[in-house]
């Protein structure tokens, strides 16, 4: 490896640092007013596990990520070009589409450790904590992200800019004079789309402690559903008979396709919003109410 | 320092090592087992080994992606060891000392910095596969039993991968069920097994190609009083009646002290004892502890000679104190514990041989009951951990 | 000769200890091939949806688009079918969580053990008949007459597309040797964008891209590459990349694999791993 190359990925690491100090120390001053610095140290370590390889080995699962990315775009590019009609969407919105997915692809297919303890026996620490179970998972995926939104999704978006696909512009194109509007609107369905991903991955690992030694086998299933489901890797509006009217109704559709076309501007924000809330006061019932049941379970057989 | 009893436990044993013949004509060489000769040869050995350090802050964490702060470690420093055939070794020595990295130098999983190793006459790092059809590894903290299946599916996967004839197999199988009392546990789950099970599992798992060494690290860690019992007494029956050469690591001297005749203790990374366990009481000096029960009132420790003495008993345990502060043993005897008319004393019988000092207890008076035994291994190696920590 | 008799003996014991399994519990054994139907059929679904709707993408028609998805998915049955267990084909996983003292300890030469340790015959094959089930259906749709020579030409170019994706599997999972942490889990993302990418007939992409995907990053010879070869044996236009591309990356991506994975294995008997945790070893 050239000497250049660590002096180029240091500055980097520098800028970086600045950045994330800064931000360290606004979460520290939020977390001071609402008391909030347990879960933000339960953040960092999360966060930090992912550090504690070396860069080449971290990068390597990003570069990945942007090699399936941009044969994904391409793709849709060779699609777009033997003239398909895209259902609605322009191939820009199409391309931005799917590069918000990938960058936002961890927040808009949600996994909390809890399955992952749930094998390893290593739920039982959780309970021992002065902290409710719940949120320390919730801490844990939001930090155990911090590194992809680092290190994979800032980078993409800026080198998708410089290659002429930049979502903001798209989006303030698509946006037109409601973009404060629509900017909130996509940031409320995102964060619903997220809580929502939360309260499924719980409700997953309750049920999977019933299932115990066929846990990877209800992964896959869950795994395939959520591929086909959610929007995420083919959009709702190239699927054939009408299917993705009926799939934008199904929860999983609330997971991914509904920030996604708000962001880029063809879905109807209100309505997708109101669904986003009902599946999300639906399955967080659901998910509290199994976890609990759950719970005497999970604790001996976790233990 | 080297132990010199060693020799005297190696018993021939012409079936069994028929049996061993047979195994290793199984795979691809016959060789034949000889009872005398070096089972275990470490010349010189050193293992170093980099570890990554982390301060843990976050403005450290994207320095340390582009160039990672290490520490070299020497996990082993010059070590040579010998063990012969048919020995049962104890390799003992405090947390990081090198220990297991020793065992998986021995079994070829780790090759050594520098220095040479020869297992059974072999390289474990050029002769792996052959290695592995003659000797027998259970690392106390893993399982190699198949979890989903019952042990007896796990012994069977153990016959085919190991190719084991079925001669061999049918006996190593009824002698480790019935040492090992596995008989009821054959057809349970590896999963539903209690820690003790599993471990007695996986040590007869082990033994089912006969192995002519083994290695086994940490094999009571963890285990209740009776799990413990069953594991030492097989394996000193195994050594005994089929001259198997073990080598065991553990923490727990009193177990390693039953177990074994000779302890190697490591410190650092280097062999800083190497001898019997009568040896290695020497180096703190030969201490012995000793109990005195007394009639009447009894007294709180540290309390000295002249605490109130009322009675024959109590005047009897003021002489006693008298001893350790300057009388015939000068102060060699030490006043460990006292608990109502209990007193416990420590002496060292180079300084005060034991019958000059049932002479002085012979003096005293209302001695009810008397106990003599040697000081715990535990407390003699933790004193030579701290003086070797410096 | 003694070689082959201890790989059909070791397939033999793990076929066995597979099918014990299969029968001990039936419920379990239900979910997983329903399992692997579920997930089988949905990796398809999408792309067969997309040629549904548009008839024709990446040059290919859907009952040729079909008969791709057929292949893509008997070479992910066969990975499923001989590389589950013990995680032999997700190689960075037991080699980042510590597991290869397991493998050191068994007196079998460590790629005897890798060939045959994975081997799920029972509980493993609903990928494989399902693949073989869509291949079947599009070779009707496709009016295809398979020859011996046809056939056989199938047979290595699925051996060439299942060594290209377990190679590629085992050149980034040996990184795992060097950071068992970070790296625990990059053989699943590699076989991920496998799995994802080569569902997609690639024949609309630009000729560099399409050169690129068959050997810088190789995910059109997973499927896209060799169907559309069959498919031009029964008079489909081949693709503008000469057949042997794939005989050739075959060679390179195994030799880069045994040469990377050697090289981590010399690393581990140096350093070992500081790392253990007994998730999929054995269960």
């Amino acid at each position: 490896m050239p000497a250049a190359f660590f002096d180029v990925m240091s500055a980097a690491a520098s800028l970086g640092c600045v950045a994330a100090a800064a931000k360290i120390r606004i979460l520290y001053f939020v977390s001071e007013v609402f008391k909030m610095r347990k879960y933000l140290i339960t953040m960092r370590l999360s966060a930090s596990r992912a550090f504690d390889g070396g860069l080449l080995y971290i990068l390597s699962g990003y570069l990945l990520k942007s090699a399936c990315l941009f044969i994904l775009l391409m793709l849709w590019r060779a699609l777009a070009q033997q003239g398909a009609d895209l259902g609605g969407l322009s191939l820009d919105q199409l391309l931005t589409y799917t590069l918000l997915a990938a960058i936002f692809g961890e927040q808009l297919n949600v996994l909390t450790p809890a399955t992952t303890a749930f094998w390893e026996g290593a739920i039982i620490s959780r309970y021992m904590r002065p902290l409710p179970v719940l949120a320390q998972l919730m801490a844990e995926t939001v930090g155990s992200w911090l590194p992809g939104l680092l290190l994979y999704s800032v980078p993409t978006l800026i080198i998708a800019a410089s290659a002429g696909l930049n979502p903001g512009i798209a989006f303030l194109a698509n946006a037109g004079t409601g973009f404060p509007a629509r900017g909130l609107l996509f940031l409320i369905s995102l964060l619903l789309a997220m809580a929502l991903g939360f309260a499924m991955d719980f409700i997953f690992a309750s049920l999977v402690i019933y299932v115990k030694n066929a846990s990877y086998q209800a992964y896959q299933i869950r795994r395939a559903i959520v591929s086909l489901f959610s929007g995420a890797l083919i959009p709702f509006t190239l699927l054939p008979w009408g299917m993705g009217r009926v799939f934008e109704l199904l929860p999983f559709g609330s997971t991914a396709s509904a920030p996604l076309l708000i962001f880029v501007g063809t879905g109807n924000p209100a309505r997708l919003i109101c669904l986003q809330i009902i599946w999300n006061l639906i399955f967080w019932a659901a998910a509290l109410i199994l976890f609990r049941r759950s719970e005497e379970r999970l604790v001996s057989y976790g233990g | 320092m080297l132990n010199v009893v060693r020799q005297d436990i190696i018993t021939a044993g012409t079936a069994v090592n028929a049996a061993r013949t047979a195994v290793t004509s199984a795979g691809t060489a016959v060789v034949p087992v000889a009872n005398a000769g070096t089972a275990v040869n470490l010349e010189d050995v050193s293992k170093v080994f980099t570890q990554w350090q982390r301060s843990g802050k976050f403005k450290d964490l994207l320095r340390n992606l582009v160039k990672p702060e290490k520490k070299v470690v020497a996990a082993l420093d010059h070590v040579s060891l010998k063990v012969n055939n048919g020995e049962f070794v104890a390799y003992a020595g405090a947390n990081g000392a090198g220990k297991s990295t020793t065992i998986k130098i021995l079994s070829g999983i780790l090759q050594p910095t520098s220095g040479a190793v020869t297992v059974l006459g072999m390289s474990p790092e050029k002769s792996r596969v052959e290695l592995m059809r003659r000797i027998g590894v259970v690392f106390g903290q893993r399982t190699e039993l198949w979890w989903d299946h019952p042990i007896s599916v796990s012994f069977e996967w153990k016959k085919t991968v190991w190719n084991i004839p079925a001669e061999v197999y049918r006996h190593q199988l009824e002698m480790v069920t019935e040492l090992l009392d596995l008989g009821d546990l054959l057809n349970t789950f590896a999963r539903e097994l209690s820690l003790g099970q599993r471990m007695r599992a996986d040590l007869a798992m082990m033994l089912l190609h006969n192995p002519e060494l083994i290695f086994l690290d940490e094999p009571t860690l963890g285990l209740d009083v009776l799990a413990k019992r069953q594991m030492i007494n097989f394996l000193k029956r195994i050594n005994r009646e089929q001259g198997t050469t073990i080598i065991v690591t553990s923490h727990d001297m009193d177990d390693l002290e039953e177990m074994a005749q000779r302890i190697v203790l490591l410190s650092r990374g280097q062999i800083a004892f190497d001898g019997s366990f009568d040896e290695l009481r020497q180096l703190t000096g030969n201490l012995c502890r000793i109990r005195l029960v007394f009639q009447g009132a009894g007294m709180e420790a540290g309390t000295g000679a002249g605490a109130g003495l009322q009675t024959g008993a109590a005047q009897s345990q003021g002489r006693m104190a008298d001893l350790m502060n300057g009388g015939d043993g000068g102060r060699s005897v030490r006043l460990l514990a006292a608990n109502g008319n209990s007193c416990e004393y420590e002496f060292d019988t180079a300084e005060v041989p034991v019958n000059v000092m049932l002479r002085q207890i012979a003096l005293l008076d209302g001695i009810v009951d008397i106990e003599i035994r040697k000081a715990p291994i535990e407390q003699i190696v933790a004193e030579l951990y701290t003086k070797w920590r410096g | 000769m003694d070689n082959i008799r201890r790989l059909i003996q070791l397939w033999g014991i793990s076929a066995k200890l597979d099918l014990l399994w299969f029968l001990r519990d039936t419920k379990y054994c239900i979910l997983t091939i329903l399992a692997d139907i579920a997930a089988s059929l949905s990796s398809v679904t999408g792309v067969f949806l997309l040629a549904e709707r548009f008839g024709n993408i990446g040059g290919m028609s859907k009952d040729q688009v079909l008969f791709m998805l057929g292949y893509a998915s008997i070479v992910n049955g066969i990975i499923a079918l001989f590389f589950s267990m013990n995680n032999t084909g997700w190689i960075s996983r037991p080699v980042g969580r510590g597991q290869m003292d397991h493998k050191l300890i068994q007196p079998v030469p460590l790629w005897m053990q890798l060939l045959t340790e994975g081997f799920i015959p029972v509980s493993g094959n609903s990928l494989l008949v399902c693949g073989m089930a869509i291949t079947g259906y599009a070779a009707g749709q496709l009016g295809l007459a398979p020859g011996l020579l046809w056939i056989l030409l199938f047979v290595m170019l699925t051996i060439c597309s299942v060594a290209i994706i377990l190679g590629c599997s085992y050149i980034a999972g040996s990184l795992a040797f060097y950071a068992p942490v970070a790296a625990e889990e990059i053989s699943t993302t590699v076989i991920s964008l496998f799995n994802d990418l080569m569902i997609f007939p690639i024949g609309g992409l630009s000729a560099v891209l399409r050169m690129a995907l068959c050997t810088v990053v190789p995910v059109g010879l997973a499927a896209w590459f060799p169907a559309s070869l069959l498919l031009g044996q029964n008079g489909v236009p081949k693709p503008d990349i000469p057949g042997v591309i794939i005989l050739i990356m075959t060679i390179t991506v195994a030799m880069l694999a045994v040469t990377s994975f050697r090289k981590g294995m010399k690393y581990y008997a140096k350093r070992g791993s500081t790392r253990y945790h007994n998730r999929g070893h054995r269960s």
